[in-house]
């Protein structure tokens, strides 16, 4: 849109009067917008009850276009305050001043001058935004399932059934995974006691009998390119190379079991009666347990076999216990021979109770914490030695066969997956990465990418999915175990954290759903979670770029690609909309139509600087929408106060904080900047990942730019807030101000 | 350390039914009030009754510290029944430790109770034909009720040292077996490395007579009983029940002293060692009625008991029920009197005859295991 097809901007101001904002003087409210921006504010004592509406619907139909509604929180009435066509803005008049701050005599002044701040913030910004238009593209809702096991299968299913195409595609000749090769898996259904014949086959048969579902066997993925609702799939189908289009993607590539040759300790690869849980199900295949060609009578399990080990798996494989449980029962079942169970602790979560109880009172099966000394061969049995049992002492038992409880890796481990998680040597490595793999050389690179792909995804950042800890590509959203760093492309089962069958399916089910939801989505163009309906995507004014590469590496969804000189490509569909591109460009020519460094920093020259004689100090808190904003409204629900001297400006992410926001806020004489964030590092809590991470970062040139102005580096402070943490906020918050007041007054006020 | 599977299998037989819940949380021995501070009980019994840990079962004296009072079945969060458990243990310590072990071993079988009475009905049955053929007594009187014309007291006083005999014989073995089996290893109770680095504590012991002075003092006050919480009626019942059986005894050495004084038994309900043999009577009745209703209003909570109990139980009860029943006949003057005092010895003969195999022994076994607790240190001091 050109200048010229502007609509030009009809304003209308609506103060609500309600919940006890009439605490204010509402008239001289009136009079600082009229006066600054001639226009007469309407008010009403319950603007979001159907008569205050009303009035704004009758002022849109009128012709005003531009709505900035001086109430309650933006993060309420959403619903009621919403006008088509229309640019709404709110001032947090309740929340924002008068429930979080003591009205009296004393303070009345300042609480006022607080409230016509955001009144006139809210104007500015309405006045600096545009209508967004959604990026549509002719897309393909049909979802791509990478894997053929109980979870890929599951999946393609479950999408299926919700009417929608499916690709599967499996690299094996047959379809089934893992389970296919059981002689028999664990209950699927209550009460969850019954051992049963592996649920997949009848699976494979209604995929087969499915025409919504197109299999790929013998198939590996060449290349992924493109953006959600228009991935372009290549794959080499027994060296036929094939294309097709799909909208989204679930990857359920699955596990590998731990290399149990790095066991020799218990004897693998020594002694012929020693195998793993896996050799075990092969066993119990031909009906009878049979080593040596001598029946087994006595069978000794051993858990967390290079598991919960600082020198092989440091974590818990969450199923091995239930496996060796179910392979107890065979022992039981097919050889009437003993069982010994020696466990870390035995895990068997929920329901599972209930299995781990009928195994448990199996008179042939006997189980004990335990730690394995030894094991060696004697007189042709295997003999274990087992310390610290809760019998007390020491324990030795001769048995015939010794299974190995051997864990599960994510299929995506080991693979080169985005660069981030091996970075140059001399990067700086972003804090939430636990494994990394420092490179040293471009052959190094090329040496892991021989090892093979699954996605290989034509994205600038890497060619898989992000992992986190131990190689699983876990989104670490909390409310979202789906979610995977790449919009669009969703992990379920195996592959994003160790799960038994039945949570496998579950997984599918969930994953099968986000992706339908992402075709959904990107086909009007919208953004999914976090800021999930948004059409707003930022835009890039190309002429001015240099080419920095800021906002390409930054990105925590490698949403943008560049071209050889290094120029970003946008691709919108794989935006979630933080605007952590924004905080990084140095040239600021990246905006959203309604989040833009132009409507930040012109709300930052809305605040009134009281001068120097006033005595009072005048605070920037910028709080992230998704824990610091919350917490500070529920100050406000709480009635707690904090000081009238800080105005927030609500930011979708502490990483779209611009370091221009800080140099303007400071050049026009605000004493303080607080920047409220989530928690970074292993545990981040960012909903971005990386914001707050990268904020924190960004402090260090905002420190040198601080240092060229001759001001204190004190003056601007990062914090992490919890949204648990609301109580400790007014503290914070009135701290920080009584820290800006001792070292003075912004030697920039008044210039 | 040896595993013997079938070991498990026997306690599961003898009353242990639910011993492969436990899980090893250790509640039991947290809320057992009786168990010491050092490898408490029931809680290492638990697992070792799971994998069939057969030597270190029958060796533990501990389990005689337990005085099934519940809580640990109560609280159990698996409902293992630790309580059931150890009472498992202890009848097979007892079936362990008697002479000579194939009793024991047809004991375990519940059919085997016909044969058990059959044994002393066809004694005394044969006892009273070879009387009635050669000596001239053993038939039914006529007349005042008189018990010493039907069998003259000597034979009873007679068949009662045998009996007696025999019963302190096997006694003797068993309490020379268990305790020996208890001390193996000597001072300590268990050769168990303590887990980890934990250390032992190690307490000053009391001398032999010590021991046995302040087990006398516990036994007589039932001081250990009464910390029973869940169970804690079984602390009167069991008292009323005790106090009863020794009232009934002095009444017994009252009678004989009459006897030997030349006396007349046949004695009016207000002579003084009648005074007490019917005040025995009453609590040892209450008492056994009071555990068996109690039983049977809560299986689930109290425990309804293995056979091996039931036979201690079943046949005290008989002997008081047939006590009284000849007193009452006699004061009636029915010759169902004599009778009644036929089946009356065939009950006190087995009551006494099968103590050492049966629950009866438990007076044994914790006895000294109270000394040898009292010896160790392991009994819990308030």
């Amino acid at each position: 849109m050109t200048e010229e097809e502007k609509v030009e901007k009809k304003l209308g101001v609506y103060i609500c009067t309600g919940c006890d904002i009439d605490l204010l003087d509402i008239e001289r409210l009136k009079k600082s917008v009229q006066d600054e921006f001639n226009v007469e504010a309407k008010t009403h004592p319950h603007l979001c009850g159907e008569e205050g509406v009303k009035i704004i619907k009758d002022d849109v139909a009128n012709g005003v276009n531009t709505v900035v509604v001086a109430a309650c929180s933006p993060r309420v009435n959403t619903d009621v305050f919403n006008f088509e066509n229309c640019i709404v803005e709110r001032a947090n008049l309740r929340e924002g001043v008068v429930w979080c701050q003591e009205i009296n005599d004393e303070t009345k002044e300042e609480v006022q001058l607080m409230a016509e701040d955001y009144v006139k913030m809210a104007i500015v910004k309405a006045q600096k935004s545009d209508l967004p238009e959604p990026y549509i593209e002719e897309t393909s809702k049909d979802i791509l399932v990478v894997g053929g096991g109980i979870t890929g299968i599951t999946a393609a299913l479950e999408i299926a059934k919700a009417g929608y195409n499916a690709y599967l595609v499996e690299k094996e000749e047959k379809l089934g995974g893992w389970m296919a090769k059981y002689y028999k898996s664990l209950p699927s259904k209550p009460p969850y006691i019954e051992i049963e014949d592996p649920i997949v086959f009848k699976k494979i048969e209604e995929v087969e009998n499915n025409d919504k579902i197109k299999v790929y066997t013998s198939t590996t993925i060449e290349e992924i390119s493109g953006q959600p609702g228009m991935f372009d799939v290549k794959v080499n189908r027994n060296g036929n190379v094939e294309e097709f289009r799909v909208g989204a993607i679930v990857v359920a590539t699955g596990w590998k079991p731990y290399e149990a040759e790095k066991l020799e300790e218990l004897g693998y690869g020594k002694y012929e009666g020693v195998i793993t849980n896996i050799e075990m199900e092969e066993l119990a295949k031909n009906g009878k347990i049979v080593v040596n060609g001598k029946e087994v009578k006595s069978v000794a399990f051993i858990q967390c076999a290079g598991q919960r080990d600082e020198n092989h798996l440091p974590y818990c494989s969450s199923v091995c216990c239930l496996v060796t449980l179910k392979q107890a029962k065979y022992v039981r079942m097919l050889n009437d021979a003993y069982a010994y169970i020696f466990y870390k602790d035995m895990r068997t979560l929920g329901l599972w109770e209930d299995f781990y109880k009928s195994a448990q009172e199996d008179e042939g099966i006997f189980l004990t914490k335990g730690d394995v000394k030894s094991i060696y061969e004697e007189d042709g049995k295997l003999v274990v030695e087992v310390e610290n049992t809760l019998l007390g002492e020491p324990i030795t038992v001769k048995v015939d066969l010794v299974v190995l409880a051997t864990g599960m890796v994510s299929t995506i481990k080991g693979l080169y997956t985005v660069k981030e998680e091996f970075p140059d040597e001399k990067a700086v490595p972003y804090k939430h990465i636990v494994d990394l793999h420092p490179i040293k050389s471009e052959e190094e690179v090329e040496e892991l990418a021989k090892k093979g792909h699954i996605l290989n995804l034509q994205y600038r950042q890497g060619p898989e999915l992000p992992t986190l800890r131990y190689g699983f590509p876990d989104s670490h959203y909390i409310c979202f175990p789906y979610e995977s760093r790449r919009l669009g492309i969703y992990a379920a089962g195996c592959v994003r954290a160790p799960m038994d069958a039945v949570a496998c399916m579950d997984d599918a089910a969930g994953a099968a759903l986000k992706a339908i939801q992402a075709v959904e989505l990107v086909a009007q163009g919208m953004t999914t979670f976090p800021r999930t309906g948004d059409i707003d995507y930022p835009q890039f004014f190309l002429q001015r770029c240099t080419q920095c590469k800021r906002c390409t590496e930054e990105c925590p969804f490698g949403a943008l690609d560049e071209d050889e000189k290094g120029t970003p490509m946008p691709n919108p569909l794989r935006c979630r909309r933080c605007g952590i591109c924004f905080g990084a460009c140095p040239e600021r020519i990246i905006s959203f139509k309604q989040y833009s460094i132009d409507s930040a920093t012109s709300m930052i020259k809305a605040i009134y600087v009281p001068p120097e004689e006033e005595e009072v100090p005048r605070i920037i808190i910028f709080a992230c929408e998704n824990d610091a904003y919350p917490a500070l409204d529920m100050v406000a629900m709480n009635r707690m106060t904090y000081s009238p001297h800080v105005r927030v400006i609500p930011v979708r992410c502490l990483g779209s904080v611009n370091a221009v926001f800080i140099a303007d806020a400071m050049s026009r004489g605000i004493d303080g900047v607080l920047m409220m964030g989530c928690k970074f590092g292993e545990d981040y809590q960012c909903h971005f990942i990386r914001g707050s991470e990268l904020a924190n970062r960004r402090m260090e040139n905002i420190k040198e730019t601080l240092d060229r102005l001759m001001i204190e580096a004190e003056r601007v402070k990062i914090i992490e807030v919890e949204i648990t943490d609301f109580d400790k906020l007014p503290k914070i918050i009135n701290d920080f101000v009584e820290e800006i007041k001792e070292l003075g007054f912004n030697p920039f006020k008044g210039f | 350390m040896e595993l013997d599977p079938n070991f498990s299998r026997k306690l599961i037989s003898l009353g242990g039914k639910s011993l492969k819940k436990c899980y090893q949380c250790a509640t039991c021995s947290v809320i057992c009030p009786i168990s010491p501070d050092d490898n408490p009980f029931p809680r290492k019994e638990m697992i070792w009754a799971q994998w069939g840990v057969k030597d270190r079962l029958l060796k533990d004296v501990d389990a005689w510290l337990c005085h099934h009072c519940n809580d640990c079945s109560e609280y159990c969060p698996r409902g293992a029944k630790p309580g059931e458990v150890l009472a498992a243990i202890r009848a097979a310590q007892v079936q362990t430790y008697s002479w000579p072990s194939f009793i024991p071993k047809i004991m375990a079988h519940p059919a085997s109770f016909i044969l058990f009475l059959a044994i002393p009905a066809i004694l005394i049955y044969a006892v009273l034909k070879y009387a009635q053929a050669n000596l001239g007594w053993g038939y039914i009187p006529e007349g005042e009720i008189v018990m010493s014309n039907f069998i003259p007291h000597i034979y009873v006083e007679l068949a009662g040292f045998v009996v007696g005999g025999f019963v302190g014989l096997v006694a003797l073995i068993s309490a020379y077996r268990f305790w020996n089996a208890i001390t193996e290893g000597g001072a300590k109770v268990f050769d168990i490395e303590a887990i980890d680095d934990m250390e032992m504590e190690i307490k000053a012991r009391k001398s032999f007579w010590q021991a046995v002075l302040s087990a006398l003092w516990d036994i007589i006050t039932h001081n250990r009983f009464k910390d029973c919480g869940t169970s804690n009626y079984r602390y009167f019942a069991h008292l009323m029940m005790f106090y009863g059986f020794i009232l009934l005894g002095i009444s017994t050495l009252g009678a004989v002293v009459y006897l030997q004084m030349g006396m007349e038994l046949a004695l009016p309900p207000t002579d003084p060692v009648k005074v007490i043999g019917n005040l025995g009577f009453v609590a040892l009745f209450a008492g056994t009625t009071w555990v068996i209703f109690k039983r049977f209003s809560d299986p689930e909570r109290l425990g309804l008991g293995s056979y091996f109990d039931w036979f201690f139980v079943i046949l005290l009860y008989l002997v008081a029920i047939s006590g009284i029943a000849i007193e009452l006949a006699r004061l009636a003057e029915s010759t169902t009197a004599y009778y009644i005092y036929l089946i009356h010895l065939i009950f006190v003969f087995s009551l006494l005859t099968y103590a050492p195999y049966s629950k009866f022994a438990h007076l044994l076994y914790r006895a000294i295991a109270y000394v040898y607790s009292e010896s160790t240190g392991r009994k819990v001091e308030k």
